[in-house]
């Protein structure tokens, strides 16, 4: 049997035409317009009415500009009230939701969204409210095949104090609809319909919405969402904010990574979107990291590096004082070991040098490549006199400020030559290139988050950033900034650092924990010191005074540290052992 | 892993030989992690405050440098506002023949000698250049909040 036919009555989104499908097709017939953005009109589902509804992604880059323009003053989302009532453009049956967020006296405005740039516990607003939006999204997602249209909630609502409140759908369970009131002050609401376009706030309340509603599918196997009317399924998530992700009767999967990047605000990452300052930063942070070698000079091949000169050590290579250590492992050189001696005339121990130069082919003091020219691929800067001056290289010819210049004389502030016991570094006292740029690598002010390429602003945050030079920084209050994670005990390497890289080290350095120093405090007992530290042994004390406590003391964790090693590789030696018997 | 020979040294020498108006202190239970003072050099606007830094020597260090940032906020062009430093020698002007030691006299001389025109903190950078006047004052106000002896 086959359906009745049925004009479709088209939409036009831009222009607010309408016409027959069948006579002009999809796009917009009307002159000057042309355009894509057009629906079909449907019986329960018509956009025409719909005007206050939020508006998806294209709408708003057409109609409103301003999302994507300079940042909104971040005081609007103070004072919002959006009537979100899906059904469409996204499809959904009828959920309504309700976001109320007043703060009219100006000591709240540190509460709304991302107004503190380092959310602290105790549910920021902002995120909660971000959260709100995408729950509700994830809801209407889920709740797709639930096509009971749900009426617009009507109602003012009166609330005291802050915190949520679900209240229950007035048309009982079965209806179809969800309606979620956040408050966050003591007012009086009429729930109009209210226009949405007062700003970035809402807007990008919304194009978050979208995204996450076209990101993550239906949380399946949860009969919280979706089916089941009882408001008291959600307060799950908001009963243990903090709680583990996952945990709590949390689904897995994309709602579940959203949830834990939503509470908590040191992880606010989802994929290239980050939604806090601190997960922001640690972005910034990583980028940094990861292009600090971009501008140093190219690796060495192995060729290269094998046809660096091995050397025995003789006496004039030890100098004047007759001792002369590896510039790299800082270990006495003795006569007679076998050294790579460097164009330049540095030497370093072979299993010293060769790791460095396939990294970067250039001597650590003096920056000469394994040519014995100088290193300097801004400015090809042949430079063959050799020997081991390390401050008579010349100056950056360029004469520009010298951004990433590899010559550490350039700028007349660094001289390190070698052997590391003595004065080995100089400081002219000349501020003049004191430090080379590098990559800018500060966010841009006000820029906040990844999915808007080139596009300071629209995010609620924006504006709120705290800026060094505010009095009330983010920092009021304390006086030191917050230390690494990897400081914390028991952090394991899924534990957000601000350096990535550095909290993957510490694990590893030091498997034991604390629990490992006592037990290998406890071992040392007679137990020989390692060769480095008895021949150091006596520096410490030979200073006297309050020194040779630390001195004490940092022997004491030398030997806890090297007993911990020993400790290590014999469990390593005993699991070799036992992974060879288990496949004997 | 080892705590390699030249760690051990390296921290050996800045206990027994330390640096005048600079500690570094390594922590017991891992002794790559340094508690870092540094006192602010004479003659600048950080003069008479000490500043507190972390500072971490990764796994395969010396071939990568430490990684170093301020605790104590400070006021300061090339230094943002988490504590990050920018300096060459700490990112790709890096080399193993540097050590803790060096390092930190690095950045006690770039508290010294600020560079607004290789700014890590945009808008201390800017304020700077504009007035450079009122931001010494702002950097030893800071300093006097922040980073008052103990």
């Amino acid at each position: 049997m086959e359906r009745p036919e049925r004009r479709e009555l088209m939409f036009c989104h831009l222009c607010e035409n309408e016409w027959y499908r069948d006579e002009h097709g999809l796009a917009c017939p009307q002159q000057g317009c042309g355009s894509d953005f057009t629906e079909i009109i449907e019986e329960d589902h018509d956009p025409r009415a719909e005007e206050d509804a939020p508006p998806s992604i294209e709408h708003m880059l057409r109609n409103n500009p301003h999302i994507w323009g300079p940042p909104a003053d971040p005081d609007e989302g103070d004072i919002s009230a959006v009537q979100y009532h899906t059904g469409s453009p996204f499809g959904g049956g009828g959920h309504s939701f309700t976001y109320t967020s007043t703060s009219p006296m100006p000591q709240n405005r540190n509460q709304s969204p991302f107004g503190t740039g380092m959310p602290r516990a105790g549910v920021d607003e902002g995120i909660a409210s971000n959260f709100f939006h995408m729950i509700t999204g994830l809801i209407n997602g889920a709740g797709r095949n639930n096509q009971n249209p749900q009426p617009q909630n009507p109602m003012g609502n009166t609330t005291g104090g802050a915190g949520f409140s679900r209240m229950p759908p007035n048309a009982g369970p079965g209806d179809g609809g969800f309606r979620f009131h956040y408050h966050t002050n003591t007012f009086v609401h009429p729930h109009g319909p209210q226009p949405n376009a007062d700003g970035g706030f809402n807007d990008m309340q919304n194009v978050f919405e979208t995204l996450m509603q076209n990101m993550a599918p239906p949380p399946p196997g949860h009969p919280a969402f979706g089916q089941d009317q009882h408001a008291g399924h959600f307060a799950d998530p908001f009963a243990t904010p903090f709680g583990p992700p996952g945990g709590g009767g949390m689904p897995g999967g994309p709602f579940a990574n959203l949830l834990s990047a939503l509470i908590n605000p040191t992880n606010a990452a989802h994929g290239d979107a980050v939604y806090t300052q601190e997960a922001f930063d640690r972005v910034v942070t990583q980028l940094m990291e990861q292009n600090q070698r971009s501008n140093a000079p190219p690796r060495a091949t192995d060729e290269d590096i094998a046809s660096i000169p091995r050397v025995k050590v003789n006496k004039s290579m030890l100098g004047d004082s007759g001792s002369a250590t590896c510039g790299i492992c800082i270990d006495d050189a003795t006569i007679g070991d076998e050294v790579m001696k460097l164009p330049c005339g540095h030497w370093y121990h072979e299993d010293c040098i060769a790791p460095w130069l396939r990294q970067s082919d250039s001597c650590p003091v003096c920056r000469k490549d394994h040519n014995g020219n100088v290193t300097n691929h801004n400015s090809s800067n042949p430079n063959s006199s050799g020997g081991g001056d390390a401050a008579n290289a010349p100056p950056n010819p360029t004469g520009m400020p010298s951004p990433h210049n590899l010559n550490p004389n350039a700028g007349g502030h660094f001289a390190f030559p070698g052997p590391f016991g003595g004065p080995a570094f100089a400081f002219p006292g000349s501020p003049t290139g004191q430090q080379q740029p590098q990559p800018p690598q500060q966010p841009p002010q006000g820029g906040f988050f990844g999915f808007t390429p080139g596009a300071p602003g629209g995010f609620p945050a924006t504006g709120r950033y705290p800026g060094q030079g505010a009095a009330g920084s983010a920092f009021t209050g304390s006086q030191t900034y917050p230390r690494f994670q990897y400081q914390q005990p028991s952090s394991s390497s899924a534990s957000p650092s601000p350096w990535p890289s550095a909290a993957g080290g510490m694990p590893g350095a030091f498997p034991g924990g604390a629990g490992a120093a006592e037990q290998g405090q406890g071992q040392s007992q007679g137990q020989q010191q390692d060769g480095a530290l008895s021949q150091s042994t006596g520096v410490g004390s030979a200073s006297g005074g309050p020194s040779q406590g630390i001195g004490e003391r940092v022997r004491g964790m030398f030997r806890r540290a090297s007993d911990r090693d020993r400790e290590l590789q014999q469990q390593q030696q005993q699991d070799r052992d036992r992974e060879r018997d288990g496949a004997a | 892993m080892a705590l390699p020979k030249r760690i051990i040294k390296e921290t050996e020498r800045l206990m027994a030989e330390p640096v005048p108006g600079i500690s570094a202190v390594p922590h017991e239970e891992n002794l790559r992690y340094f508690d870092v003072t540094i006192d602010g050099p004479s003659s600048s606007p950080y003069e008479g405050g000490t500043f507190k830094l972390e500072l971490f020597l990764p796994d395969d260090y010396p071939m990568t440098p430490p990684k170093v940032r301020f605790l104590t906020k400070i006021y300061h062009p090339n230094i943002d506002r988490l504590g990050r430093i920018c300096l060459d020698v700490l990112k790709s002007n890096w080399s193993p023949a540097l050590q803790i030691r060096t390092i930190l006299l690095s950045i006690q001389a770039l508290l010294g000698a600020p560079n607004p025109d290789d700014p890590l903190a945009n808008d201390v950078a800017q304020r700077w250049k504009e007035d450079e006047k009122a931001a010494i004052q702002t950097a030893r106000e800071w300093t006097a909040e922040h980073a008052k002896k103990a």
